[in-house]
């Protein structure tokens, strides 16, 4: 009989709370999402800005955060898409070194001039390391 | 401009949207009201934003201040005279039937409803 009563007002409770939260909820989910979709600091703050406009002015709670975590969702898609390319691109030793093994100099430095240390030497094994698509342009001589 | 253009449905929604507008006196149209007339979601409407701005169809400004105190600025998107143009040669290669007639500032009497909104909020 206790539980019967309790859990009504509880419920009533929890759910008064999570309507409270919800706006603050969905602003913090959307500036969330901007930093994640854009890599740009300064667009990512504008979009963010934008963002909270935009759930803003949708109607109801629930609208505002099921638009927020679709805002997410697409953001953390297009984030972990850019960070798959990125880590491809500095683990391919085609992209990154030819088949070879030696790393393209030539077409990544504009001066044919400039001294080219990891062409000769650097092998697939090396240039399959995690980074970041070092310049090969007079590093590590 | 960026090379060649993907043409999606989501963009040819978007410009039509914005033609339409700009020959109902509110070519400035924010985020939500895009939303609102395309039917789309936000990550795909502001997708679709991000390319436009990125080639230079359309251009954005900020509101100075929401007409509600203490709500969040909106940013405001218009076609430039460049997209007007592509835009227009879009529609009229892909969706002929939705190209406005001629671009008027006087809308006549059988405005589309969804334009009607647009009209209230770019009044806002």
């Amino acid at each position: 009989v206790i539980a019967s009563v309790l859990i009504p007002i509880a419920i009533g409770l929890l759910v008064n709370e999570l309507c409270d939260v919800s706006p603050w909820l969905a602003r913090r989910l959307v500036r969330w999402s901007a930093f994640r979709r854009y890599a740009d600091p300064a667009r990512a703050e504008a979009r963010a800005e934008e963002l909270a406009a935009v759930i803003n002015a949708r109607p109801g709670q629930l609208f505002k955060l099921t638009t927020t975590a679709g805002f997410a969702i697409s953001a953390a898609t297009v984030a972990s898409l850019r960070e798959g390319r990125t880590r491809r691109e500095s683990n391919d030793p085609a992209a990154f070194g030819g088949a070879d093994g030696a790393v393209p100099c030539r077409s990544e430095c504009p001066d044919r001039a400039a001294v080219c240390t990891r062409g000769a030497s650097a092998t697939a094994a090396q240039a399959r390391r995690p980074i970041l698509r070092p310049s090969p342009c007079g590093e590590g001589a | 401009m960026a090379g060649p253009v993907r043409v999606t449905g989501p963009l040819l929604d978007v410009l039509e949207i914005f033609l339409h507008a700009a020959g109902a006196d509110a070519d400035e149209l924010h985020g939500w009201a895009i939303m609102k007339a395309t039917k789309r979601s936000g990550p795909t409407v502001y997708g679709v934003l991000d390319r436009l701005e990125h080639m230079g169809w359309i251009t954005g400004r900020w509101e100075d201040q929401h007409p509600e105190p203490s709500k969040p600025r909106r940013r405001f998107y218009r076609l430039t005279p460049t997209g007007v143009l592509h835009a227009r040669q879009m529609l009229r290669d892909r969706r002929p039937q939705a190209l406005p007639r001629q671009v008027s500032r006087t809308p006549g009497p059988a405005l589309p409803g969804w334009l009607q909104v647009l009209r209230q909020d770019g009044a806002t």
